[in-house]
């Protein structure tokens, strides 16, 4: 499980409802960028966020499914811990600012995890640590505009493509977001490189109403370049803008 | 003066041994020299090499950074510090030099690298990566996100130039920090290490990545004219820098301590070599003198008998040998120099031999040996074949100076 | 017929002193080269044993493909019963599991590649447990050795306890604590800055792997046997795997020990030219020096073809003489120096060559192939180097010899 995953879902909802509100208030008004982030920032203030949802994942050469709890608060903090199967129960991580640490109950060790040092993907996922601990958001490191409005499919859609801005440090070319017009959910999202090739894709399935709000709660991840391969994320329950202290994002909770 | 004379008409009367023993020194000793002189520009070149791609043949860096290569071991306030060396003439160039490890992803994946900060202003003269870029062109800015990365990790990455890739490491506080790089060039050095391991970007984005301040650097390389100098530049460079209580002055010997034991294994056993060839040489050569002294035992009899002084016989006998050995030595000595400047031409060209890249501990070798003969090195040589001859003489001098009369009429048939 | 013998011998003990001298120079010259021979043969030897003992082993099979990517996935399953077969051919086996992750020690962490190695087979395969720097080889359950240079790394001390957190082959997150047992001396690059070793058992354990191996290493029983040969055999009885010798798997390595080889070669030439300049020179003279005596037996009746051969029969005898002091003195030094060595370690320390390690301290070895060849050599050129010489005097005319200069 990723931090974005509980970030990005709610931002991309959130900027899209922001695009939601620019439409219907005028689409030849555009507003600055500089408006539009504040506008964000206003809404992310005292953002927070407990759930659970589990992750299947399969590769060429296994088959896992995990359920897993998250805390977050804002863009700083986030806890996961694993609570399925038994042999990871309890395997946690701590995300505080810009520092990542892990525990591992069975030996009861905290780990800090150097940034040089991180495996490729996250936890055996198709998420890569890229998602998990780059501070980059949609709307702050990307430009975005609706490249097509119609239909798809039988659905009136929305299709946004998002360049990274000069200075972003994000490894993607190129990001396609397909999304519905009447509730602005996403429906896919689509990641390029730099050549514009795709890259991965992701598939938002399920919409219902969780915690108050409308949104996809399934999210598959899948590969173009290994095919048959997957990360399925199932949001099981999720509760939004609740009271979680600073405090609460500490080692000691950590090792509970 | 006649000692000279006669003892020159004597080496003559046997023109064919004369010969044969003056090519056996000029043999010896242009085997000597060809060796040295390889080694000599081999183990210069090498260590040129090494310096270059490395952390100069002096570095300068925190006095606790050797022992734990942490980032925060750093060195601050260097304009102070470069001020103390950079008037000495022996220094060419120095460069500041931001060490530390991070992640490098791109869309494809991630690789944990090894990073080098760089001045490129400052790198252009001396670094060894520029003369190894295969594609693209070296960093330009100080300022700009370029990065010059191996080939090796080119391909782990699947990035090419102008690609883009996010280097994430810990800053100074521990926390992690990230950046956007581009790849403007590539580079192949043919060390799997570096080629797949190592990078370079400007050294103010490595300055803003992990959150430096403004004249503090990791280390300083300083590279010098001369490779030789190394040791007495340092002793000038501790007593200037005795304010300074962080900063450590280390030789390229104690920051590579196996290329420091390679040369020395490979100087060590190149004397062996050379001691045995002048054994065996000096072996012939004594054969030669005696035998000329026991010919002639009779003749040396006769003089005895007429009353010439015994010691004069010795010498006449050594200056023999000193003439056979200034003969041998100076054919030997033009033959010797002669083949060296032939190699510091044109080399001796390692690939006959193997196509493969060498390293020494991860230290990528030119396939292409030239030679440098050192001048002490080739007066040490010459003296001490000449030396040897004398020696080789001495024996059959004091037979000839003993060579008692009567017994030796008799012998004399 | 059997004049002649008795003759050639008779005649070489008359002038002992030119006798002693020629084959003063040949003893010299002969023992130095059998000496430089067995040390470099030594050093070659020691080398290779060093690229194959402490590192691959000599024969490894494989899974086919395993080479291409070293996936953990691409294993031999139930390496016993294959160990059993090929043990019976006479080799030595040892089963191995290679796998990446990241080890920490207090604040300190590294990525590494770690070993899980059977602890009793592995000492008859390789000599890791012989070339510790500290400490001791894997005894107790989690124990390991860390390579040297990550060891400073890591700053990691004998005892220290150690994390170690992988990608375990069912996808999951496998950790566990160990302890260091030992250091190992320093080997190749490679080695010493990414390797971790473990027992096998605790490898599986922590990356979740049942009855299974990634390689199998193998190393002669008798060392003698071609390691080709011996590929082939086991191939034949191992169908479904790769068989590779070190060479094919490591060709980098093994392109450099023939580089060495190579000059070692050019070397010991130049040490037989030396050594040759010395006989052709005496032989030289000896002749010459006594044209003067062949001259007084020609006169007395002596035809051509006899002095002919006369020299040749003192030559042969000469050189007889001082081949076998020469042997005794050479075989002793090359004794000497293979038990105890030329111990260079006070001038330095130890390196990698494109990832062999070459050590200070260095053995000869003493054997037919570095003992008959400079002989043999020496012998033949002693004779052919009379050859001209031996014809000049023979055609000469009695009273030409007799003023010969």
């Amino acid at each position: 499980m990723r931090v974005s995953l509980a970030i990005t879902l709610p931002l991309v909802t959130l900027s899209l409802l922001l695009l939601f509100v620019l439409h219907s208030e005028s689409l030849s008004e555009e507003l600055s960028s500089q408006a539009i982030l504040d506008k964000i920032d206003k809404m992310w203030r005292g953002e927070s966020s407990r759930g659970t949802f589990s992750m299947k994942i399969k590769t060429a050469h296994w088959e896992r499914n995990l359920r897993i709890k998250s805390w977050t608060k804002g863009l700083d903090y986030t806890l996961i811990r694993i609570e399925y199967p038994k042999k990871e129960k309890d395997v946690s991580t701590l995300k505080v600012k810009n520092n990542l640490w892990n525990y591992l109950p069975k030996i009861k060790r905290v780990i800090k995890v150097p940034s040089s040092l991180m495996m490729g993907s996250w936890m055996g996922s198709h998420f890569t640590n890229d998602d998990l601990v780059k501070e980059s958001t949609l709307v702050n490191d990307y430009y975005h505009h609706i490249t097509f409005e119609g239909e798809r499919e039988g659905q009136g859609v929305y299709e946004l493509t998002l360049f990274p801005k000069e200075e972003a440090a994000v490894v993607w070319g190129k990001i396609i977001i397909l999304m519905r017009k009447r509730d602005l959910i996403p429906l896919y999202e689509v990641f390029f490189d730099e050549k514009e090739k795709p890259v991965r894709k992701m598939i938002f399935n399920d919409v219902k109403m969780m915690g108050g709000r409308l949104l996809p709660t399934k999210m598959t991840v899948v590969p173009y370049d290994k095919p048959g391969e997957f990360t399925e994320v199932i949001y099981i329950e999720i509760a939004f803008d609740m009271e979680i202290l600073d405090t609460f994002f500490s080692l000691r909770n950590l090792t509970r | 003066m006649w000692t000279i004379r006669l003892a020159w008409r004597n080496l003559w009367r046997n023109k064919r041994r004369t010969l044969i023993t003056i090519s056996s020194i000029c043999f010896g000793l242009v085997l000597a020299l060809v060796f040295i002189g390889l080694g000599d520009g081999t183990y210069g070149t090498m260590i040129d090499s090494a310096a270059r791609l490395g952390s100069g043949h002096i570095t300068l860096e925190n006095r606790d950074y050797r022992m734990s290569l942490s980032t925060r071991l750093t060195l601050h306030s260097i304009d102070d510090v470069v001020k103390r060396f950079k008037g000495l003439r022996e220094v060419e160039e120095w460069a500041p030099r931001i060490l530390g490890q991070a992640m490098l992803s791109t869309s494809y994946g991630s690789v944990g690298a090894a990073f080098i900060g760089v001045d490129p202003e400052r790198e252009k003269g001396t670094t060894l990566f520029i003369e190894k870029i295969i594609e693209g062109t070296y960093l330009e800015e100080s300022e700009g996100r370029g990065a010059l990365i191996g080939s090796k990790m080119a391909e782990r990455l699947k990035v090419s130039i102008g690609g883009k890739m996010v280097i994430t490491a810990n800053n100074l506080q521990g926390e992690i920090a990230g950046e956007l790089l581009k790849v403007v060039g590539i580079f192949k050095t043919g060390s799997e290490m570096i080629d797949g391991y190592v990078f370079q970007i400007p050294l103010n984005r490595a300055r803003k990545l992990l959150g430096m301040n403004q004249g503090e650097v990791t280390q300083l390389a300083i590279f010098l004219d001369n490779q030789r100098d190394t040791d007495h530049v340092i002793e000038k460079l501790k007593k200037n820098l005795s304010n300074f209580k962080e900063v450590a002055v280390l030789s390229w010997r104690e920051v590579m301590p196996e290329l420091a034991s390679y040369v020395e294994l490979d100087g060590s056993s190149n004397y062996i070599f050379q001691i045995i060839i002048f054994i065996i040489i000096a072996a012939g050569i004594l054969n030669t003198i005696l035998m000329s002294v026991l010919e002639r035992q009779f003749e040396f009899g006769v003089l005895l008998c007429l009353g010439m002084n015994p010691l004069n016989l010795l010498f006449l006998v050594l200056t023999e040998a000193l003439l056979l050995g200034l003969l041998g030595v100076t054919t030997g000595s033009v033959l010797g120099l002669a083949c060296n400047h032939y190699f510091t031409v044109k080399g001796f060209n390692l690939t006959l031999l193997t196509s493969e890249d060498v390293d020494i501990s991860g230290v990528a070798l030119d396939p292409i040996l030239y030679a440098h003969l050192y001048p002490e090195h080739l007066i040490i040589t010459v003296v001490l074949v000449f030396l040897m001859t004398i020696l080789v003489g001495i024996y059959p001098a004091v037979k000839a100076a003993r060579s008692v009369p009567i017994e030796v009429l008799k012998k004399g048939k | 017929m059997l004049l002649y013998p008795k003759l050639a011998w008779r005649n070489i003990w008359r002038n002992n002193r030119r006798t002693l001298i020629t084959q003063f120079a040949l003893v010299v010259a002969l023992s130095l080269m059998i000496a430089f021979s067995g040390l470099t043969w030594g050093l070659i030897k020691q080398m290779e044993r060093n690229a194959t003992l402490l590192g691959p082993g000599e024969i490894q099979i494989h899974s086919p493909g395993y080479l291409d990517d070293r996936s953990i996935y691409r294993v031999i399953d139930h390496p016993d019963i294959i160990i059993n077969k090929i043990e019976k051919l006479g080799v030595n086996a040892a089963p191995r599991l290679q796998g990446f992750g990241l080890v920490s020690q207090g604040e300190n962490s590294s990525g590494a590649q770690i070993w899980g190695v059977d602890l009793m087979r592995e000492k008859k395969v390789t000599e890791f447990h012989n070339h510790l720097f500290k400490g001791s080889f894997l005894k107790k359950e989690r124990d390991v050795l860390l390579g040297k240079k990550i060891a400073v790394t890591l700053d990691a001390s004998i005892g220290d306890e150690l994390v170690i957190v992988t990608q375990a082959a069912d996808g999951s997150i496998g950790n566990d604590l160990y302890r260091v047992a030992g250091i190992l001396s320093g080997i190749s690059e490679e080695i010493d800055r990414s390797t971790i070793m473990m027992s096998i058992g605790d490898f599986k354990n922590i990356f979740s792997l049942g009855d299974v191996a990634t390689e199998i290493a193998i190393r002669r029983g008798d060392e003698t046997e071609n390691l080709n040969n011996l590929r082939d055999r086991i191939k034949n009885i191992t169908p479904d795997e790769e068989v590779k010798t070190w060479r094919e798997i490591f060709p980098a390595v093994s392109d450099m020990l023939e580089l060495t080889d190579v000059s070692i070669y050019i070397l010991l030439i130049i040490i037989y030219l030396a050594g040759s300049l010395i006989m052709l020179n005496t032989m030289l003279m000896s002749v010459f020096e006594r044209i003067k005596e062949l001259g007084i037996m020609m006169a007395i009746g002596l035809r051509p073809l006899q002095v002919l051969i006369l020299i040749f029969l003192e030559t042969f005898f000469l050189t007889l003489c001082g081949s076998l002091v020469g042997l005794l003195c050479g075989v002793s030094l090359s004794l000497y120096l293979t038990h105890y060595g030329l111990d260079l370690s006070s001038i330095t320390e130890g390196f990698s060559f494109v990832g062999i390690l070459a050590e200070p301290h260095w053995f000869a070895v003493t054997n037919v192939t570095t003992v008959l060849p400079p002989v043999i050599f020496l012998f033949v050129l002693s004779l052919l180097a009379v050859v001209y010489p031996a014809m000049k005097a023979s055609l000469l005319k009695p009273v030409d010899a007799l003023v010969f200069h």
